[in-house]
C-alpha cells in the first residue's frame, strides 16, 4: 500500500483524534469542518492509484463522510442523559472518524480479505454509534445490529476461506488467492462446488452489512434508532460499501458459477423489493420509513446485479451513487426536522414546507420517488430496460410493483407532512448543518446530471 | 480425539443453563481447537500467530466475560428458550445436519468439515436456545473458535493473518457487546432478548 492511500485511510481517524485535543469547543468545531474537507482532498489526490470502481467509491464515502461529520458539528446528537463510555463528543467524532476509515478500507483494498476486515470493523464503531443516545430502544438496536452483523460476516469470511482453497488447489500462490484482480481473471479453472460454495457464503454475508433478506432484520432498527448523520452514513455509505463487496464478488461468480449467483441475487432481490415496499406503506416513524426505502433499493440493486447484463451492472452502480447521495440527504432533513419538532413521527407533522429543512425533506422524497431531475430516475429506468432486453419479465413485474407500492408511500408522506400551516419550531436548525445538508443536495444534483455529459 | 472433543464441547454449550459452566465448556472447546491449529503449525511467524490467537481468546475474552458478571452482578442463568429434551434434539439434529454438509461433493475432500460445521451450527444454536444476553456473548466467542477451526481445516495454507483479523474482530466485537449489555442492564436489571421487543414492525 502506497504511503498516500495510508495516509488516506488514517486521515479521518487521525483528524478526529487531532480535533479533540483542543479544549475550546469553536476551535474544536472549525478544526473538524476544516479536516473533513482535507480528508476528501487527500482522497481525490489518491484516486490515481485506484482502479474505476474503487475510485468511485472512495470519493462517495469520503464526500458523504464529509457531509455527515460537518451535520454533526452544526447539530451534535442527544443523549437520553446518561453516561456510558461512548456518549461524549470527542468519542462521537472518533467513532465516526473510525467508520469513515474502516469504509475507505474497505473500497480501497485490492483483496478480498481486505474489504472483508474493512466491513467487518465497520460493526465496532457503528454499534456505538447505533446505541448513541443511551435510550432503550436505541439499545435494543445496536445490540440486534451487533449479533446479527457478526454472525453474517463471519460467514462471508467462511466463503472467502472456501474460495481461497478452490484458488490454492488450482495453482495460486497463497499470497495472492484472495486478490480480487486473481480470481476474477482465474475463477473459471477452480473447483466448481467450492466456488459455489464459498461464493454464495459470501454473499450471505455481505447481504446481511447490506440489508438483503432474510437478513434484514436489524437494518430498520438500527438506522431509525442512530442519530441522523450516523444514519445518513448507515444508509448512504455502509449499505453501499456491502454492495461494493456483492460488485465484486459477482466479478468472480461471472466467471466461476453465473447462472447460480445471478438467479440467488434476482431471487434474494425480489424478496428483498417486495417485502420493504409492502412494510413502507405501515410506518409512521419518518426515519423507520426511510430504512425500509434503504431496503427496498438495496433489494432493486441485487436485482439489477442479478439480471447480469452489462447495461444492468451499470444501472446498478449508478443505482447505488445516486441512492446515496439522496437517502444521506434525506436523514440529514429529517434530522434537522426532527431537531426542530422534537419527533419523527410523520401524523405530528404538518406544514414543512414553510420551513427550509422540510423544503430539503421535500426534495429528497421526490429524489427516492425516483422523479427527475434526481439521478434514481434514470437508474431505475436503466434497470426496467435491462430487464426487458435480459426477458427478465418476472424481475421487471417485482421491479415496478415494488417502485409503485414505494411511490405511494413516500407521497402519501409528503403529502401528510408538507402540507398544512405552519408550525412552531420548538429549536432552530444551525446553519452548518443546513449547509451540510444542501451539501447533499447538490451531491445527489451533480451525480444525477453528470451521466447526461457522457462521464465514464 | 480432538474433534471428539471439540463436538462434546459444543454440544455441552448449546445444552447447559449456567454461565459458569459455560465459560469452562468455552475454554474447552478453544483448547482443543488451539491444539488442532498446533498440529499444523510451525515456523516462528505461525507459532507467534498461534500464541496471539490463544492470549485473545482463552485470556482476553473469557476474563473481559468473566469481569464483567462479577462486577455488575449479572444472573449466572443462561435461561433457555426450550426444555432439556428439545435441547438435546436440537444436538442431535445439528450433527446430523453437520454431517450432512460435510458429506457434500463441495465439501468433500476437506478434512474433518463436519467438525467444522457442526461448531457453527452449535454457535448459532447457543444464541437461538438461550434469551440471556451473556448467552449470546458466549455464542459470539463460539463462533470465533468454529471460524479459527475454519481457517484451519479449509484453508490451511491461506495466510494467518486472516484468523488473526477473524480473531482480534471477535474479540473487539465480544467488548463492544459486554458494553452495550451492561448499558442494557442500567435501564433494566432483568433485561433478556425477550424483553428487546419495544422495535417491531
Amino acid at each position: 500500500m502506497s504511503p498516500m492511500l495510508l495516509a488516506t485511510l488514517l486521515a479521518p481517524i487521525a483528524t478526529a483524534l487531532f480535533a479533540s485535543l483542543f479544549a475550546k469547543q469553536r476551535i474544536r468545531r472549525v478544526l473538524r469542518v476544516l479536516l473533513s474537507i482535507g480528508c476528501v482532498v487527500l482522497a481525490v489526490f489518491a484516486l490515481p492509484q485506484l482502479d474505476h470502481l474503487s475510485a468511485i467509491f472512495t470519493l462517495l464515502v469520503s464526500v458523504l463522510s464529509a457531509v455527515a461529520t460537518i451535520f454533526s458539528a452544526g447539530i451534535f446528537p442527544g443523549t437520553d442523559g446518561r453516561t456510558y463510555v461512548w456518549s461524549s463528543r470527542p468519542t462521537y467524532f472518533m467513532l465516526v472518524g473510525m467508520f469513515w476509515s474502516s469504509m475507505l478500507l474497505a473500497v480501497t483494498s485490492t483483496s478480498f480479505i481486505g474489504i472483508w476486515i474493512g466491513i467487518s470493523s465497520t460493526t465496532i464503531a457503528t454499534t456505538f454509534l447505533v446505541g448513541f443516545s443511551g435510550a432503550k430502544a436505541a439499545l435494543e438496536a445496536a445490540w440486534k445490529y451487533l449479533m446479527l452483523c457478526s454472525f453474517g460476516i463471519a460467514f462471508a469470511l467462511l466463503g472467502l476461506m472456501l474460495v481461497g482453497r478452490a484458488a490454492i488447489e488450482a495453482g495460486i500462490l497463497p499470497n495472492l488467492a484472495l486478490s480480487t484482480s486473481v480470481l476474477a481473471m482465474h475463477a473459471a479453472h477452480f473447483n466448481p462446488a467450492l466456488m459455489r460454495a464459498g461464493l454464495l457464503l459470501m454473499l450471505l454475508g455481505f447481504g446481511t452489512k447490506a440489508g438483503l433478506v432474510p437478513m434484514h432484520a436489524w437494518l430498520p432498527d438500527a438506522h431509525s434508532k442512530a442519530p441522523a448523520p450516523v444514519s445518513a452514513l448507515l444508509s448512504g455509505l455502509l449499505v453501499s460499501c456491502a454492495l461494493y463487496a456483492i460488485f465484486r464478488v459477482q466479478a468472480v461468480a461471472n466467471i466461476s458459477a453465473p447462472h447460480l449467483f445471478n438467479t440467488t441475487l434476482l431471487v434474494i432481490g425480489g424478496l428483498t423489493i417486495t417485502i420493504a415496499a409492502f412494510l413502507m406503506l405501515a410506518q409512521d416513524d419518518m426515519k423507520r420509513l426511510l430504512s425500509y426505502s434503504t431496503i427496498e433499493h438495496t433489494g432493486l440493486t441485487a436485482l439489477a446485479l442479478g439480471i447480469g447484463t452489462p447495461l444492468s451492472a451499470v444501472a446498478a452502480l449508478l443505482h447505488i451513487l445516486n441512492h446515496a447521495f439522496i437517502k444521506s440527504l434525506a436523514f440529514l432533513s429529517v434530522g434537522m426536522v426532527q431537531h426542530e419538532r422534537a419527533t419523527t413521527s410523520i401524523s405530528h407533522w404538518h406544514g414543512l414546507w414553510h420551513a427550509r429543512s422540510g423544503r430539503l425533506m421535500l426534495l429528497s422524497l421526490i429524489g427516492l420517488a425516483g422523479l427527475p431531475p434526481f439521478g434514481l430516475f434514470l437508474s431505475e429506468l436503466l434497470i426496467v430496460f435491462s430487464a426487458v432486453q435480459a426477458h427478465a419479465w418476472l424481475a421487471l413485474a417485482v421491479a415496478l410493483c415494488g417502485l409503485l407500492l414505494a411511490f405511494a408511500a413516500l407521497a402519501r408522506t409528503a403529502i401528510q407532512a408538507e402540507s398544512g400551516a405552519q408550525h412552531q419550531a420548538a429549536h432552530r436548525t444551525s446553519r452548518l448543518a443546513m449547509l451540510a445538508a444542501s451539501g447533499a443536495a447538490v451531491g445527489a444534483l451533480t451525480i444525477a446530471v453528470l451521466p447526461l455529459f457522457g462521464v465514464r | 480425539m480432538v474433534a471428539l472433543g471439540i463436538i462434546v464441547a459444543c454440544s455441552l454449550l448449546v445444552i447447559i443453563s449456567d454461565i459458569r459452566a459455560a465459560l469452562l465448556g468455552y475454554l474447552a472447546f478453544t483448547v482443543m481447537v488451539i491444539l488442532m491449529l498446533a498440529s499444523h503449525e510451525s515456523g516462528f511467524l505461525a507459532i507467534t500467530l498461534l500464541a496471539l490467537l490463544a492470549l485473545a481468546k482463552l485470556v482476553l475474552g473469557p476474563a473481559a466475560l468473566a469481569y464483567v458478571i462479577r462486577r455488575y452482578g449479572f444472573a449466572l442463568n443462561l435461561l433457555p428458550s426450550a426444555h432439556l429434551p428439545v435441547r438435546i434434539v436440537a444436538v442431535v439434529g445439528m450433527a446430523l445436519i453437520a454431517h450432512a454438509i460435510g458429506t457434500m461433493s463441495a465439501f468433500a475432500s476437506i478434512h474433518q468439515a463436519s467438525v467444522v460445521f457442526f461448531a457453527l451450527l452449535a454457535s448459532v444454536a447457543t444464541v437461538v436456545l438461550h434469551r440471556s444476553l451473556l448467552a449470546h456473548i458466549v455464542g459470539l466467542l463460539m463462533l470465533g473458535g468454529a471460524i479459527t477451526l475454519a481457517g484451519a481445516s479449509f484453508a490451511p495454507t491461506l495466510p494467518g493473518a486472516i484468523e488473526l483479523a477473524d480473531t482480534f474482530d471477535i474479540i473487539m466485537t465480544t467488548f463492544v457487546a459486554l458494553a452495550v449489555a451492561r448499558a442494557l442492564i442500567a435501564h433494566d436489571p432483568s433485561v433478556t432478548i425477550v424483553s428487546l421487543r419495544d422495535l417491531r414492525g
